[in-house]
């Protein structure tokens, strides 16, 4: 049987948009950046570093070569790590969970679990990311994996290659579907007989749990179902007291209990916070990524990877100065004695235009910004945002462009309420 | 020997600035060559070398990215040619490699140009499509000429509390000005509501604000002072000549020094040039200045690191009049690259071009009167590169 495992910590991350009860991410955010946005804090809070990390995701941007690799350079964690990637479907939120019990148990902890979703035309999905910081022992609740079931059985799909989803007759999903699972389930006591059900499609599986007597679901009406990022959106959520979820995506199954401990209340309040932050009811601005073909090279993006993505300058170890830029030589004194460190994320806007004949965009917003603790960046402003001169403001990842056929990420300029 | 005091300028001739349909890159240098060459009362065959100013080889398939470009238009072979680079001083480096040469006792007769064929493609798809593409595929995304200024604008503004009407009064001057420029790109006077109204760039330019993108080449020919005082039918004294580069293309916003109210290249090669040229009072001194205003700001900015006024003075400087022609020291009586064009190889030596004709007492309608001594500006990349001549009547 898997082990239980200690949360020490947990973030939800939700964009800045929300149309008609779905959460909406800016057009470069997808979901290795909301699930770095979702992390990065969490990390920035932690004492300890990770040695394992879990993604969990159903909009991987990479089919093929891997999506992990990418969040850990964002959250400083590449290098020495053991990194795995679960893209199957909304389940391999509570999946992630198990296997993060099962590595920490190992020797492998802490282990920092990532789940999150992109939206792509699902009309009951929302956007966002969920990160749990989990260890042997000594969080803020603990986490049960409970028991675990696959069959063939499909209520929602999709063919590889194909653009467009299919969908198993309502009856059929509700006969055969979560809820099948989630009553079967809860007759043999789990969750004391009343759990909460997550399942892609969002209808049947919250009038099974309130059949059952469950919580019931508020984030299906708020944010739209989140994938992977779903169940544990609903554990951060719902810290304080206990929680028994089942997670069923067609035949794919698992069931974790969650029991909390100290400080569960600070994790759920937060996320709370997150969820009821201000939003706009704006459709984002979009961005045209074929109307830039920008010059890429796979050597420089590889050899670079420490400034594009996880944000490393120097220190200069002559005049203290902090780089970015990494430099061959401090411009200020000369020294080649640098160290690299990465920049401060937060910090004031010094000066900033919107620039309207930038390509890619009708409008494109720069900023220069101040970085708390010293040093500069210099860059683009998130698409759902202005900044004025003097605005507290926060870097986070998005993607940049397409050049070459890969992704390039790199950091953009946002309001600092965003995390 | 050095340049300043030593170097003459003893011919010059400026193609009008444009949109050229009719005429290639090698048109537009043979004219603008075999123009100085012809006010200098020489042949093409008595000049012994040439420098060529052009930067962006890749808008016009990639001729005017070497030397052999002169062989080619003017006949030149098989003489020494280089082509130089470095940002919009493009053009005035071709002339410092000249005046180098003559100086170093190389070459006694030396022709620089500076040429550049900007409107084979759309204006749009010119500078800004290269920057947006071609640039480091991080550090530089987002980022255009308009959008790296407008970035002082604001800052500019907020810092001094000057009006948004102040930056259009530098495009309504200076396109007044060339109304008397018969080569010019735009003839035609703006007001500042027009500057207000016209389409947005990057916040708060419009075009209007903006250099536009244009077509031209100048040239100078060069010789040394002795030569130009024994053989010359006209010429004028390079004084000094400065050249301050600062900072990388990238990095430079990057940096906490940088406070984005004005230019340390700027500061840095006015100081070499007048230290040269014994100029302690530029205010004073200086009869006639021509500098980079390839946007609104840059020149208020400009009239502080050239030393016209003090820090946060440019608005009231340019408001004051003394920068219109008539005024105390006025600038850009050409037009400016806001009214002239920027073709970026051919600005400097087009500006060098300008201060000869008035030092020389030629220059028309636009003639400012008495000029004796003049200066010259221009800037590169987001500010890093800079370079300041100071040219006097013999």
């Amino acid at each position: 049987m898997t082990p239980p495992i200690s949360l020490l910590d947990g973030e939800l991350a939700l964009p800045a948009s929300e149309l008609g009860g779905r959460t909406v991410a800016d057009p470069d955010e997808d979901a290795l950046t909301l699930a770095a946005l979702a992390a990065l804090p969490l990390l920035e809070r932690a004492g300890t570093r990770p040695r394992a990390l879990v993604l969990a995701t159903t909009s991987p941007p990479y089919d093929e070569g891997g999506n992990v690799q990418l969040l850990a350079e964002l959250l400083g964690l590449a290098g020495d790590l053991v990194a795995v990637e679960l893209t199957s479907s909304l389940r391999d939120g509570l999946t992630a969970v198990r296997l993060a019990a099962a590595l920490a148990a190992g020797g492998d902890g802490p282990v920092l679990v990532c789940a999150s979703h992109r939206a792509s035309g699902e009309h009951d999905a929302g956007d966002g990311a969920a990160a749990l910081l989990l260890a042997g022992d000594g969080g803020a609740a603990t986490l049960r994996p409970g028991p675990a079931r696959a069959e063939e059985l499909r209520d929602r799909w999709r063919v590889a290659g194909e653009r467009e989803r299919s969908e198993a007759d309502p009856s059929f999903v509700w006969d055969a579907g979560a809820a099948r699972v989630a009553r079967k389930l809860a007759a043999e006591g789990f969750g004391g007989g009343a759990p909460g059900v997550v399942s892609p499609v969002a209808r049947p599986a919250a009038r099974a749990e309130r059949a059952l007597g469950g919580p019931g679901d508020e984030l299906v009406g708020r944010t739209g179902v989140l994938g992977a990022a779903h169940p544990l959106a609903r554990i951060l959520l719902s810290l304080d007291r206990p929680q028994a979820l089942v997670a069923a995506a067609g035949g794919l199954v698992e069931a974790i209990e969650v029991e909390p401990g100290a400080g569960a209340g600070a994790v759920a309040a937060r996320a709370r916070t997150m969820l009821e932050a201000r939003r706009g009811s704006d459709a984002p601005p979009q961005i045209d990524w074929d109307a830039l073909s920008p010059y890429a090279s796979s050597p420089r993006s590889w050899r670079e990877r420490a400034s594009d993505l996880r944000l490393e300058g120097s220190r200069c170890g002559s005049c203290g100065r902090l780089l970015f830029p990494p430099p061959a030589s401090c411009p200020h004194c000369g020294s080649r004695e640098l160290a690299p460190e990465r920049l401060p994320r937060t910090g004031t806007v010094v000066t900033q235009t919107r620039d309207h004949a930038y390509p890619a965009a009708a409008s494109t917003g720069m900023a220069v910004v101040e970085l708390d603790g010293g040093g500069r960046f210099y860059g683009q402003v998130v698409p759902s945002a202005r900044v004025e001169i003097g605005a507290r403001v926060r870097l986070v990842p998005r993607r940049l462009h397409a050049g070459g056929g890969a992704i390039q990420y790199f950091w953009k300029i946002a309001p600092e309420e965003v995390r | 020997m050095p340049i300043a005091g030593e170097v003459a300028i003893v011919g010059s001739a400026t193609t009008a600035f444009g949109v050229h349909h009719d005429r290639g890159y090698l048109d537009l240098l043979a004219e603008a060559a075999f123009g100085a060459v012809s006010d200098a009362g020489l042949e093409m065959d008595q000049i012994e070398s040439a420098w060529l100013g052009t930067a962006e080889p890749g808008l016009t398939g990639l001729v005017g990215d070497s030397g052999s470009a002169v062989a080619e238009s003017l006949g030149f072979a098989p003489r020494p040619v280089t082509r130089v680079s470095n940002f919009c001083c493009t053009g005035m480096e071709a002339v410092r490699a000249g005046a180098l040469d003559v100086a170093a006792g190389e070459h006694a007769l030396v022709l620089a140009i500076g040429a550049e064929k900007m409107r084979d493609v759309p204006s749009r798809g010119s500078l800004v499509a290269r920057t947006a593409n071609l640039t480091h595929p991080t550090l530089a995304k987002g980022r255009t000429a308009p959008g790296q200024f407008a970035l002082l604008a604001n800052r500019y503004m907020e810092r001094w509390g000057v009006s948004r009407e102040t930056l259009a009064r530098v495009a309504v001057k200076n396109h007044a000005h060339a109304a008397r420029n018969p080569k010019a790109h735009f003839r035609r006077p703006v007001t500042v509501e027009d500057v207000l109204a016209a389409p947005l760039v990057a916040e708060p330019f419009g075009t209007l604000d903006c250099t536009p993108t244009t077509d031209g080449a100048a040239a100078v020919v060069l010789a040394s002072a002795d030569w130009a005082r024994a053989n010359a039918e006209h010429y004028v004294l390079i004084r000094g000549f400065g050249l301050a580069v600062t900072s990388g293309y990238y990095s430079t916003f990057f940096d906490e020094e940088m406070d984005f109210l004005g230019f340390r290249s700027t500061r840095e090669a006015a100081a070499v040039a007048y230290r040269q040229a014994g100029v302690t009072d530029p205010r004073r001194e200086l009869d006639l200045v021509e500098c980079h205003d390839c946007f609104t700001v840059t020149e208020l900015v400009n009239y502080e690191d050239l030393g016209l006024c003090g820090r946060g003075e440019g608005g009231s400087l340019l408001e004051s009049g003394a920068t219109t022609h008539g005024g105390d020291i006025p600038v850009n009586v050409s037009g400016g690259l806001q009214a002239c064009g920027h073709p970026v190889g051919a600005t400097g030596v087009r500006m060098l071009a300008e201060l000869t004709d008035h030092l020389l007492a030629r220059a028309g309608e636009r003639q400012v009167a008495n000029a004796r001594l003049g200066a010259a500006h221009t800037l590169g990349g987001p500010g890093v590169v800079s370079t300041v001549a100071v040219l006097g009547a013999p």
